[in-house]
């Protein structure tokens, strides 16, 4: 029965992936009247000095062959779904020849740290904070910070993100404007230069770590509430249980699942509001790669994060969706 | 009211409660939940505690617990034997819980905790109140107080939405008896069940009280059930016991007319096709009509009723009531025999 259910959902996972990659193909397509081979020799020649219509005609015909958009559209179709299937994005048109894949992957492990490291903090924070703020029994100075809380949720990441930049990076100078690493430090796999990318990393993960603590405090605070309202709660009570034990085996542990089910539906907008991040503070993420790619029209590299983005987000619910019988036995996808 | 349900006078009781007092402060105003009860319980007896919806029988049952939380607040004393429950510090009441004072949930249908399996909340009980056991005898104690309720061991590795309505209900009979107390509040534990389980559950409550000389509470509006399963039963009209006693004795002779009328509302066979409910409604307990709280209701109802509250008078050496009919000659007795006449000739035919 589990195995069912967790073909179905691969099943699902493959047709998202087909869906993205369909929509990456047929979009750029739809731009009628436009030619992007021919538009693209165009400004590289106009760099090169003095336009020239010389051989046009040949020049778009041999890349139009060599990007294979001579071929039929079903043909092209199948073509790019085979190389979809093997992760080849196609070439970037603003670095050519890298390709897109590349691009993404050097990118990758950067957006993966601060997002991971900044969502895993504010989550477990907030959750705490939330918890303890509806508790009775909790120091009730900790209801002061709800206000606080409330206006750093309302709060955009990358709005913090300029607030803080300006106040410790421009005013007090305490950390760097922005980067990964300090310009002109050769990537080592050191304890110094571990040092330097957590410097780099802290304000940008600040940021993010501020702007969604508030959240998940509230959203935590409410279901709290309302557990404590259960009858389960009642008889834990009843139990004589001590209160640190009410606390987190009964109220937290079923206050959670409500809680991860939130995270799981926000993880777009935790992604889009990283990449927001990164772009404010010029670091080399995925979200500063997608910026830049559309300030130059690069369009391969644009379908090709669009996508991976898509799939990726795909692959996190999956995740998410095969943990949860793990923190709720009463989900047991039969 | 001071009525002793204690059989013997001499022996020590169990639980003895004394002027026992809830408010709870609402919006609305000061709301007397529980008005000055009083009453004893022998080791071993069993008590059933009825009386209509809102009357107050949950939060005695809360409040015996030290259970009340704010806007609630709690007056008089609660001893069960020598120890002063309503002296205790949160500490000291945390560890009386379940070990001098078991409770079966009145919802036991979501009583337990969903996500975690029934061996773990059975062993938490027993790790918190006997810290001292190795997780082989915890092991070992929860197949016992399982098979005590007629489960199977491997249901302790059930989760709750793994069980029945009556299973659950068994579970939390295990987890009450399981550090064997000296008294058990049952409130309404059967409510929610058919009346064959509940038949089954009832036996199982029964039997092992009478195994371990548990004292119970049992709290529920069936006097049916009451009349099979209670030796003493005390009725509640709007926070006030307004009677108590032998349960045989309450049916034969009841002196309260509250009493008198839950009683005859029982449908017996003879009486086919008669319902007879009580009529009125409840009062709110923010807007109790002055002198005797039941008057509104009472067909005996006298000019005194209206101008002060009946005093307890004691019926015998454990029966209590709170009527100004115990000052009238013949009593409740006395005024059924009288009304008893033009009754019958309207008995002919139904109703
Ligand atoms: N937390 C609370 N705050 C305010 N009023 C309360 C609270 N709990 C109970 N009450 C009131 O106290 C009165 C007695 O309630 P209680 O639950 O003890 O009745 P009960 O006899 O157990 O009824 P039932 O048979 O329906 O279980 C009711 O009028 C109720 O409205
Ligand atoms: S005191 Fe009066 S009103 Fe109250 S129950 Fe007795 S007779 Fe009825
Ligand atoms: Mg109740």
């Amino acid at each position: 029965m589990r195995l069912t259910y967790v073909f179905q959902r691969v099943v699902l996972l493959l047709a998202i992936m087909w869906m993205a990659a369909s929509i990456n193909f047929v979009l750029p397509r739809l731009a009628t009247g436009r030619d992007p081979i021919r538009e693209r020799i165009l400004s590289e020649s106009a760099r090169g000095g003095g336009a020239t219509n010389i051989g046009m005609t040949e020049m778009v015909a041999e890349y139009r062959k060599q990007f294979g958009l001579d071929e039929p559209l079903p043909k092209q179709y199948v073509t790019y779904l085979w190389n979809t299937l093997r992760f080849d994005l196609g070439k970037s048109l603003s670095n050519y020849p890298k390709p897109v894949m590349r691009l993404i992957s050097e990118a990758l492990p950067w957006t993966l740290g601060i997002v991971t490291a900044s969502t895993l903090i504010s989550f477990t924070l907030g959750t705490i904070l939330g918890a303890l703020i509806a508790w009775p029994r909790a120091p009730r100075i900790l209801q002061y910070t709800v206000p606080f809380l409330l206006t750093l949720s309302a709060v955009p990441f990358y709005i913090l993100g300029l607030i803080l930049i300006y106040f410790f990076a421009f005013q007090l100078k305490w950390f760097p404007i922005g980067g990964g690493y300090p310009i002109g430090t050769i990537p080592a796999f050191t304890l110094a230069f571990f040092g330097k990318l957590v410097y780099h990393a802290l304000l940008p993960s600040l940021s993010m770590i501020l702007a969604s603590t508030g959240g998940w405090a509230l959203g935590m605070r409410g279901m709290m509430v309302t557990i404590q309202g259960e009858d389960y709660m009642n008889y834990a009570e009843a139990k004589g249980l001590p209160d640190r034990r009410i606390f987190f085996g009964y109220a937290i542990r079923n206050a959670l699942l409500p809680q991860t089910t939130g995270l799981a539906l926000s993880l777009g907008h935790i992604v889009a509001g990283a990449g927001l991040v990164e772009v404010v503070f010029g670091y080399p993420g995925i979200g500063s790669l997608l910026g830049e790619s559309i300030t130059r029209f690069d369009y391969t590299t644009i379908y090709g994060i669009v996508f991976f983005l898509i799939v990726s987000l795909g692959l996190v619910l999956f995740i998410l969706d095969m943990l949860y019988p793990l923190i709720d036995p009463r989900i047991s996808y039969e | 009211m001071t009525a002793a349900a204690s059989q013997s006078a001499g022996q020590a009781a169990t639980l003895r409660v004394r002027n026992l007092r809830v408010d709870y402060f609402t919006d609305a105003g000061r709301l007397r939940a529980c008005d000055d009860v009083s009453f004893e319980l022998g080791p071993g007896q069993r008590l059933g505690l009825v009386g209509e919806s809102g009357s107050g029988k949950s939060t005695i049952a809360l409040a015996l617990m030290q259970m009340i939380r704010p806007p609630g607040k709690v007056g008089g004393q609660v001893f069960v034997e020598n120890d002063e429950l309503t002296a205790m510090n949160d500490a000291e009441i945390r560890s009386a819980r379940m070990r001098l004072i078991g409770m079966v949930p009145q919802a036991a249908m979501s009583a337990l905790n969903p996500v975690i399996r029934v061996r773990a909340q059975i062993a938490d009980v027993l790790q918190v109140h006997e810290p001292s056991l190795t997780s082989a005898q915890v092991r070992a104690r929860i197949a016992e107080v399982l098979e005590a309720v007629e489960l199977r061991p491997e249901v302790a590795n059930l989760y709750p939405h793994e069980l029945s309505g009556g299973m659950k209900q068994r579970i939390c009979i295990a987890i009450a008896v399981a550090l064997r107390p000296k008294v058990i509040i049952a409130d309404e534990p059967t409510s929610a069940l058919d009346v064959v389980v509940q038949r089954q559950v009832m036996d199982t409550i029964g039997r092992l009280q009478r195994e371990m000389n548990i004292a119970v509470i049992l709290i529920g509006h069936d006097m049916g059930l009451m009349a099979q399963f209670v030796d003493h039963l005390a009725v509640m009209y709007a926070g006030k016991l307004v009677e108590i006693g032998p349960t045989r004795e309450l049916f034969a002779r009841p002196t309260h007319p509250y009493t008198h009328m839950l009683i005859s509302s029982l449908p017996t066979l003879g009486q086919k096709g008669v319902f007879r409910g009580i009529p009125g409604i409840t009062p709110s307990l923010l807007a109790l009509p002055s002198g005797c709280y039941f008057r509104t209701r009472c067909p005996h109802a006298m000019p005194v009723c209206t101008e002060r509250a009946p005093e307890t008078t004691s019926h015998g050496s454990d029966h209590a009531s709170a009527c100004h009919l115990a000052d009238v000659e013949g009593g409740l007795a006395g005024r059924i025999a009288i009304e008893a006449g033009s009754a019958t000739v309207r008995a002919g035919g139904f109703e």
